[in-house]
Order: C-alpha cells, then structure tokens, then sequence
C-alpha cells in the first residue's frame, strides 16, 4: 500500500490502461454501468447514473447524459434490468450460442465476465460476444448461467407462426369468448382503423369491414380487437395483446406477396436488410442476434452478412410469411 | 428602554436560580391581556443562547459548571452548590439556564445529558461504609476477581480486602438488593456478545463470587486448566454440564459462548478429569446497561485538537473496523458512529433526487419478525399507504417511497393488523415540520440522510425538502408543493446562495472534509450486522478516493489514513485531489480522512479487499405446486420479472400477473394466489403458465373436473338446496341458468353456452336449446368443442312424442349427435334421428332417493 496524490491526467492515463479503452467510450461506460449495478444487486436509476457520472470526474469529464444513454443501450440489450420504480436490477448470465460465436447478456463487467469465463470478451457499444466456444458449457455452470440458442432467447417458443392457423386460433376464442360490440366504448365513441392489405402494401384505415382493428384510447394506449369482420363497436370481438395483433397482421399480409417483402440487397460481404413494416419482439429480438439495426432507420433497416442472409430470409419466411426479394 | 409593566418580572428572576422562557414571564401579565410585549424591548433583560430570558446583570453560570464536571470526571452537581461556585468566582449572581441541552436538572441536581457521557463509570476511591454495598459495589477487573481465594479462605475480611478494586462505582439496580459478595467488572472480548445478553466487550456487569448451589446454565466467570482464545485461563461463559453419574461426577462440562461465531469464539469442553481443575469464582448476576451506573463525561479533546499521529488513530481505526464487522456496538468516543446507523426497528427519512423519487422511509434489518408476516403495510395520512415486502426488510434495510405531506406514519402488518405483539409500533414516525425546511446531508453513497442539524458544512451535498411556502419557489418540485433543493457546498459558495441559506434559516459552519470512492466500482456491496452497507474491492485493484472540502491553513493539518492488515500509513493532505491508495492486500480496511481542528468532522470509509469478491447472479428458477395452484412456489433472480398466465383453449394466455423475484430469490405469488384460485374454480380444465421469460417457464396442469364422488354429494346438495326453486320456476330458464343448468350441467362435465348458431330455428311451444362444450387436453393444447345441445322444455313428455324433429334440427344446427332434453327436475337423452319408443328419463329426486345417481350419470355426462 502506498498513499499517493494522482492526477487527474495520470488518472485518465491510468484508467484507460486498467480499462483498455477510453474511459468516455460507450463501451467503458457501459461497463461502469453494468460494475454498479452488478456490485448493489439493485439501485435506482438515477442514483446509479449519478454515481458512475460522479466515480468518473476526478479522471474525466462525462455528463449525466452520457451515463443516461449507456444505460439505455444496457435495458434494451437486457444486461440490466430496469424494474417498476425505477429499479435497475442486475441479471443472471445468459450466452447465446450462433454459429461460431456467442453473444452474452450479463449485468457481470466485461473484465469479471472474461476472468469468470476464462476466454477474452469483445464488446461493441452495449453488445458483448464470445469468440471461442471451446467448454463454454462448463464456464456457464461456474457463473450459475444458462446457455440459450437463439430461438429460445428470442421467445420463439413461446409465441406462434404468424400463419392461418394463428389466425384460426383467433376465430376459435371469437366463437366462444366474443366480447359484447361497443364493449369497449365506455369512455366515448372510439375511431377504429383496420389493418387492410392490397397489393402495393398493407397498412391501417379507416373502414367499417376487416378483422384485425386497432384504436388509440382517450388516454394515450391502446386497443386491438379481432372479429369476424365488423368493427368491434358493432360487432362481438376478443381483445389482442401487441404481440397478437402484430402477428395477426403478418399473418393477414402472408395472403398477399407483394405486401410482405423483405428486401435484400447485397454490397460486397454486407446485405442491407428492408422489412415491411415494425417486426413482433421475438423475431426483433432474434434479428437483433444475426444482423445490425442501421441507425436512424426505426428498426426497419438491417445490416446483414452474407453467411447469416439465408438464415435470416428462411426464418422470417417461415415465421412471419415475408416473401424474399433479392435485387 | 425600560418598561414599568415589566417591574413585575425583574422581581420573579431575582427569586429565581433559574431562567424562564419569554411565555413564562409574559403569557398572564401581557399576552393573555392582547398585548403585544416583548422582553427584548426592555434593556433589563437578555436571552440565553437557547432561547430563555434572565436579568441582564445576571451571569449564566452553564459554560462554567460544564467545564467543572469534565475537569472533576463527575456527572452531577448541586444546582445551588454549584451556582454558589460561580458567583464566588466571576463575583456576579449567576443563573443557570435549563435549556442547555448538554444537561438535564432535576431534582435540585444538574446532570450532564447522557449525550455527554463515556461509558465508562466514574470511579471512587473512598466512598463511606455506609455506602459500600449498599449504593456502590467494588470495580475488579476480572483477572484480579479470577484469581481470588475462595471465599471460605477470607475470614472475617470482606472481598475488597482480598482483591485489589480499581475503586468503587455507585449503581443503581431497581429490584436488586446489593450484597457484600457483588463486584463490578468489564466484560473482556466477544465471546459472549450474542446481541442480547449485554455482556459485550469493554461493558460491565455486576458478578456474586463463589455463588452456591447449582451453575447449570448461568453465565460465570470460570477459572481452570484452559486456553481461552481471547482471555486464556479465565473466561466468562455459559455453564453448561451433563447429568451427574452414579459417582456425583460431571462426565461433560462445557463452557459456551454466547456469540454464534464458534470459529472465533469456540465453546470450551471440559473432559472429567478436567472438573477438579475448573472454579467457578463468581456468576454474572446482570450485565449493566448504561443507566444502571454513574458515568464519566466524555473525554473533550485538548483544546479542540485532534492527535494525527500514527499510532493513536491506528487504534481507533481498529476498534472502528472491529466494530463494525463484528456488528457490535461503536466505541462511545466514535464521533462518527451515529451517522452510519442503519434504520433497524425505526424509520428513517431518507431522501434521492427527485428523479429516483425522493422522499422516501426507510426500516429494516427487520431481526426478528416472524416468519409469517408476508407484507408490511406503511400507513400514513390522507389514505396514503405504501407496502414492503417483509422477506426483504427481514434482511436489509428497505425504503418505500412516500409523500411528504402524508405523515404521521404507522406501520401495520398485512393479514395481522391486530397482533400486537410484533413491535412494529417501534416503527411510527412523527409528520414532518411544516414550519421549515428539512436538511438531509448526501452521503458517499448518493443517499441523503436526515440531520437534525441547522447548520450545513461547506464541502458537503446536502438535500433540503422544503415545505409548502418555504423556500420562494427553489428546487425541484416533488408533490403536494413540496420541493426538493439539491445543494454542493463543495464549492466556493455563491453569495446569493449564502442569502437563500440564511432566510431558509440554515447557516454554512467549518468544512467538513468529504471522502468518496473514484474511478472503480467495487465488486460487490455487503451489509454487516447492523445492515450497514460496505463495498469489497477485488484483489489486486488499485483503489482512488477523492479528497474534497479540505481547508487546511497553515497552523491546521489534514490527514488520510488507511489501516488495514499491513498497518497503518498517512498521507498529509495539502489539497483537495484524487489520491490512490495503491492495490491492497486482503482484509478489512478503513480509510479517514482527519482534520486537526476537532471541530472538523472526521469522515472514514470502511471497505475489504478479497479474493473471487464478485458474487454472480443465479438463473435457476423453479416453480412448484404440491397441493393445488393455490400452493403455488417459485424462485427467481432477484428483481427478475415473472409472468403468470392462465391458459385456457386455443391456446389463449391470459396474464394473471407480472410478479418480481424478491432479494432472496423467492417470487411474491401471494398477491396473485387469489387470482389463481378464482380462475381455478370457474375452468375444469387450464395450465397456470409461469413464465420466466427467456430462462424458460413452467407448465402447471389444472384439472379442475370433481371425482364421481364429489359429483355424486354436489349433485345431491345441489338438489336439496334449490329444487324449491326449480320447480317454482319451470319454464323461467334464464332466471334458473345461473343457480341450476351451469351448475349441473358443469357437475356433468360441460361447459354451457348459449349457442346462437340455434337462434334461427323456429321454436315450437315452450322450447329453448343451449350448447353444452368439453374443454379437452390435445397434444397441441387445449381445444374447446359442443358436444351435446340442452333442449329446455316445461313438458318432456310432449317433447319425446311430438317435437324429435325440432331436436333433431338444433343437433344438426349445432354439429352434435346428441341432445339432452329436460325440463330441470326430469333429464333424458336423444340421439339425433332416433324415433325410439321407450325412453330412460332421470327424474332427480328418485335418482338421489334410490342412490342410482351413477346410473344417471353414465347416460347424462361426459368424461367421468
């Protein structure tokens, strides 16, 4: 032990080296994000951006904001978990196991997480991966983690085809379960837009004839009803969750190609990805694993490699009934 | 100025040896008369510094006797003797001012407050015979009391002659008789600290030597052929022996330790050979508390200094570290010791920004609550309530957030508001003061705690939760118009700030120098036995603080120190600045950061350093039901969401509730227990869904359909309840659908359904028909289909003669071979276009009569 005036240069300096990176980097923030939280189990939110803000300023200078957005990146990712309250709370490792590589989602730091596995850890803004996957398994157990493939991280076992037989499953529940029409109008008259398909596209009108329907409550939500044809303010309905009525719209634009194009177009060792419209969690989530969302594009367009294109265009085929268009 | 009406009062204090508040001398001669008088207009009068009024020639004699029962180490004096005293040495009359909240007068007698005493007693040497065993007992230590003769060696002596005292100590034990056998002595070690016997390490308990008749299981102090680990041949333990054998010998003799550590404090077993070589020398009759003793003032520091030196605040940093690990209680000369309290069995205010919500109370670690209390209820005014979950404030300590306004608070817990028994009463707290703001210094951790204190520190953050109307509209608001205003008194402090400070009532005192972890995270946070939070370090990481609020000149000096496992070292602080404690060995470790000037307030960390500290987060899960869905047990990651749904046909989930794992990885279900079971009564068949998002989840089965058993005595209960209204309401279906068909026809096994599909056949008479469904377990789930229609008629015969074909009809309409026709008492089958003659017709009340109800059964329901 030796007692010592550092400064804050040298801190800086020292830091970095510690880090291997730059301490104001989304990657080293990221990290100090997922160390505070990991080392309390749970903490406010605010509490922890203000702490980690307040950790960093002797070295650098690094706003709250920055802090805020790496913790962002870290809830979406679901290295961290943010709870009702505004609890952030620290999560279990979990390894997604593609191809030759594997993702990891874990509030463990990157320097802990790499010791823990033994094998070195590289990470790109909020997104870490393994390289080698020699005994992973075991390294796994070690940290009382979970090994997932991919489908079973992204919920696919836990949410249908968007196909007819989803769509039939619908029918059944309006057979026995319908609501009574207007039901839903309690609070005043509600405008119910319907999810409509042609052949240059589908999307949601305004119309009196439709199954799948969708209206912004007077409170900001939402509703989304399914019936046998009418609007839900005049006819018996079942009311939907997102991820039903998200999937109940592919599966209502499978009938029609032209509305359900994924477009591919290849540059060199990347593809750029177009989808159709928003995709339901599962399939985002599994996306997320094998292609890059390009910024600014809202989710709608994907960077993709080569050796990942077929599988990408095979799953969401089959599970979304997009049709593949490759130009 | 001089006020004639005041006459009066001058003559009332110069009667009195005590000083009076301004309600006292003014409230019947003035105020009362609406008149507005104050004393201060009168030049006869001062007021004292806390507030009271004396003569203005008078001396207040407070400072004086203070500085006397320091000097003399003594914790009372006569009021007279003592203003008697002052007036001979400062030649003036003087008062003395009951306010000062460093005494206490009572009686005629001014005592220190016990804010202003050690521990330690106050030691006579000489005390009267008449005193001697009566008021005050002997203070041995407890290797002079270990090593007397025996009692029976002593002769006419008494014990103080046998064994050299330390002095003598006056106590007071209400509902003990002393005798000439007790001695006062310190406890010595841990051993027998068990956070409840009293005997810790450095207190006093009175012992009886050479106590007769049986030992087993008393506390003594025990001399012998051992090794204690903390006091080596002598010890305080628990005596604990076996039976006697046939020879009046002990075969096991053990001496326990109180304290559960048995690595550090082993119980000590005495083989029977060992019997002769134990004495029991005395017994513990009762360990002191601090009242039960006369107690010296704290020791003041040499003219408001502190020693920096190596040696003098190693030790305290030791006995701090030892303290707090150990969960015993603080030194009584730790300054610090009460700011680092958790909450226990109190509530505490604890304020965060206003982004992470504020105000919030604070209880817990909660030792002790039973096992049975699920939910603790926090109950404020307004109908204002917030909950806790008690399996955490059980273990740590737990904040709810809450609305200022909404005090006083009391604590209930759920299910039990009526056990009194649970000291959750120890839990109430006041409503805050409206009347000004309410100071919460920041701590290291970013957590604002309460200070009663109106006088901020500058190099400190402080929280201030300002009331409705106070404070002209600074801060941030947080409800109701109150307001939270974050201040960092780090910095140079702007005059306007000063300005707002001082109209909100609050000055800026010394520095107060602030001491923070920088650039690491530790690698995880632990709680000691106090619930008091401390980071460990990793191994190997080098550790930085950051130093601020120094104001050291050149008369004055500033000092880190960090003690731990290698020593202690010290690092002269000449600025504010990062400072790298370098990478530590393992241990426990405290780093502080110490001023001088006693006035500056000390500020420590307390940290370890381990090996593999990281401690992972597990994703097992489990989810169980022994006993039905209502027996409901699952386990999650902490903070881990976990889904319930209810299952039913075509697959459809429905979302029951989304439930949280508590900190010791169990889920909450009870909240949604109710739920479950309502859903359980009314579906025969479902799967309660616990879904633990990507970890998996867990499929639980609910066949909700009754054995024939129960069918055969619900049916016949059915029956003898409501066949009164059956037949007076034959013909009313709708009316009986409710209390008979969807009861019955349940017990038969279907579901019923008004089947619309039947509403475009033409009726004939009477005649109404309803779909009967199965709900039936598939391999890709459940599905739901009609099985058979209910034709509902007043007269069955004329069904069965004339109306087949109508029957015939709805079965068809309705996609089903069978039909049950009935008229609520009377119930048979038809078979779509069977013109059968001869037809078996169930009539209720003969079915139950003559026991055939598994006959009608057979014909009637489905899947039994």
């Amino acid at each position: 032990m030796s007692l010592s005036y550092v400064t804050r240069e040298e801190a800086a300096k020292r830091l970095a080296h510690s880090q291997a990176r730059d301490p104001d980097s989304i990657e080293a923030l990221c990290d100090l994000v997922r160390a505070e939280v990991h080392a309390r189990k749970h903490a406010p939110r605010a509490v922890t951006i203000s702490r980690v803000a307040r950790l960093l300023a002797p070295a650098v200078s690094v706003d709250e904001q920055g802090v805020e957005e790496a913790c962002d990146a870290l809830e979406r990712e679901g290295d961290v978990m943010l709870n009702p309250g505004g609890i952030l709370y620290a999560t279990p490792t979990r390894v997604v196991v593609l191809k030759e590589s594997a993702r990891i989602f874990s509030s463990l730091p990157t320097h802990a997480l790499s010791k823990a596995l033994e094998r070195d850890v590289f990470a790109q803004g909020a997104s870490r991966m393994i390289r080698s996957l020699d005994g992973i398994a075991e390294a796994i157990d070690d940290v009382s983690g979970v090994m997932l493939t991919p489908e079973a991280w992204a919920g696919f076992e836990r949410s249908p085809v968007a196909d007819t037989a989803f769509l039939e499953k619908l029918d059944q529940r309006l057979e026995w379960q319908a609501l009574g029409a207007g039901s839903l109008e309690k609070d005043g008259e509600l405008e119910w837009r319907t999810w409509q398909v042609y052949p240059e596209g589908a999307r949601w009108r305004r119309s009196n004839e439709g199954q799948l329907w969708w209206a912004r409550t007077r409170f900001g939500g939402h509703h989304r009803a399914w019936t046998a044809g009418a609007s839900p303010a005049t006819s018996g309905f079942i009311t939907l969750s997102q991820d039903e009525a998200d999937r109940a719209r592919f599966a209502l634009s499978r009938q029609l190609e032209s509305a359900s194009l994924l477009s591919m177009e290849r540059s060199g060792t990347r593809v750029a990805a177009k989808l159709p419209g928003w995709l339901p969690r599962p399939e985002y989530r599994w996306l997320s694993l094998h292609a890059v969302p390009v910024a600014d594009s809202k989710g709608m367009n994907w960077e993709i490699s080569t050796e990942a294109e077929a599988l990408v265009s095979k799953v969401l085929t089959e599970r979304l009934g997009l049709v593949v268009e490759v130009r | 100025m001089m006020r004639s009406s005041f006459d009066a009062l001058v003559t009332r204090l110069t009667a009195s040896s005590t000083t009076f508040s301004e309600r006292e001398l003014l409230e019947s001669s003035h105020w009362s008369l609406g008149e507005d008088a104050r004393l201060r207009e009168d030049l006869r009068f001062r007021e004292t510094p806390w507030g009271r009024w004396m003569l203005a020639e008078d001396l207040v004699a407070n400072d004086a006797v203070y500085r006397w029962l320091h000097a003399e180490r003594r914790s009372s004096a006569a009021l007279d003797a003592a203003l008697r005293r002052a007036s001979d040495l400062f030649g003036r009359r003087c008062v003395f001012c009951a306010d000062d909240p460093r005494f206490v007068l009572r009686h005629e007698e001014v005592r220190l407050a016990a804010s202003e005493l050690s521990r330690q007693p106050v030691v006579e040497d000489d005390v009267g015979d008449l005193e001697k065993y009566q008021t005050h007992l002997p203070l041995h230590s407890l290797k002079a009391a270990a090593a007397s003769e025996p009692a029976g060696e002593w002769g006419k002596r008494a014990q103080d002659q046998m064994i050299e005292t330390l002095g003598w100590v006056r106590v007071s034990l209400p509902g003990r008789k002393l005798n000439d056998r007790m001695f006062i002595a310190a406890i010595e070690g841990h051993s027998m600290d068990d956070g409840k016997s009293g005997l810790v390490d450095g207190g006093y308990a009175v012992f009886e030597l050479w106590p007769s008749g049986t030992k087993q299981s008393l506390n003594v102090l025990v001399r012998g052929a051992f090794s204690d680990p903390e006091t080596g041949n002598y010890a305080v333990k628990k005596y604990v022996a076996d039976q006697r054998d046939n020879e009046g010998r002990h075969n096991k003799v053990s001496l326990v330790s109180l304290n559960p550590d048995k690595e550090n404090y082993p119980d000590i077993e005495l083989q029977p050979e060992d019997d002769d070589e134990i004495t029991v020398v005395a017994k513990v009759v009762q360990a002191l508390s601090a009242d039960d003793y006369e107690r010296r003032p704290k020791t003041k520091r040499s003219a408001g200094r502190r020693t920096l030196t190596d040696d003098e605040q190693g030790t305290r940093l030791e006995r701090r570290v030892a303290s707090f690990f150990d969960g015993t209680a603080p030194d009584a000369d730790d300054e610090e010791a009460s700011f680092s309290e958790s909450a226990g069995w109190q509530t505490r205010l604890v304020c965060l920004d206003v982004s992470a919500g504020g105000l919030y109370l604070e209880i817990g670690p909660l030792d002790g609550l039973p096992p049975f209390v699920k939910k603790l209820r926090v109950i404020g005014s307004h109908d204002w309530d917030g909950f806790v979950l008690a399996a955490n404030a059980r273990i740590r300590p737990t904040r709810v957030p809450v609305v200022p306004g909404a005090g006083p608070w009391r604590w209930e817990a759920l299910g039990f508001e009526d056990e009194q028994d649970l000291g959750l009463e120890k839990l109430a707290l006041e409503a805050l003061d409206t009347s000004k703001p309410i100071v919460f210094r920041v701590d290291t951790d970013g957590v604002g705690l309460h200070i009663a204190s109106s006088t901020l520190s500058s190099g400190q953050a402080y929280r201030l939760l300002l009331p409705p109307g106070i404070g002209a509209g600074v801060g941030v608001e947080l409800s109701g118009e109150w307001r939270i205003w974050s201040i960092d008194l780090a910095a140079q402090i702007p005059p306007a700030m000063r300005q707002v400070l001082a109209s909100l009532g609050l000055d800026v005192g010394e520095a107060w120098p602030r001491l923070e972890w920088a650039l690491s995270s530790a690698s995880t946070w632990k709680a000691n036995a106090r619930g008091e939070s401390y980071p460990v370090f990793e191994i190997g990481a080098e550790l930085f603080v950051n130093v601020s609020g120094i104001e050291a000149d050149e008369a004055d000096e500033a000092v880190l120190f960090l003690h731990g496992p290698t020593g202690t070292e010290r690092l002269p602080l000449s600025s504010n600045g990062l400072v790298s404690l370098g990478a530590l060995a393992a241990g426990r470790w405290a780093c502080a950061l110490m001023h001088s000037r006693a006035s500056v307030k000390s500020t420590t960390l307390i940290f370890e350093v381990a090996e593999d500290a990281l401690e992972v987060v597990s994703a097992s899960l489990s989810a169980v039901a022994h006993e039905g869905l209502a027996s409901l047990e699952a386990v999650a990651p902490p903070g881990w969401p976990v889904s319930l749904r209810w299952r039913t046909f075509a697959s459809y989930e429905e979302t029951l509730a989304t439930l949280h794992g508590n900190d010791d990885g169990t889920v909450p279900v009870d909240s949604a227990v109710s739920v479950i079971e309502a859903r359980a009564k009314r579906t025969r068949l479902a799967d309660l869904v616990v879904d633990f998002g990507e970890l998996g989840r867990r499929v639980l089965a609910h066949d909700g359909r009754a054995s024939l058993k129960q069918v055969r005595e619900q049916l016949a209960a059915l029956w003898q309840e409501r066949s009164g209204l059956v037949l007076s309401r034959k013909g009313a279906w709708l009316q009986l659908r409710t209390p008979w068909f969807e009861p019955v026809t349940e017990l038969f096994g279907y579901g019923l359904e008004e089947a619309a599909l039947l509403a475009d056949i033409e009726a004939p008479l009477d005649l109404t028909a309803w779909g009967l469904t199965i709900d039936e377990r598939m391999p890709d789930g459940i599905t739901r289909s009609l099985s058979r229609v209910l034709v509902l008629t007043t007269d069955l015969d004329a069904v069965l003669c004339n109306h087949r074909p109508w029957v015939d009809n709805a079965c068809s309409a309705a996609k089903v071979r069978d039909a049950i026709i009935t008229d609520g008492v009377r119930w048979t089958t038809h078979r779509k276009g069977s013109q059968q003659l001869k037809q078996q017709v169930w009539s209720l009340d003969q079915v139950i009569q003559l026991g055939a109800i598994d006959d009608m059964l057979s014909d009637l329901a489905e899947g039994l």
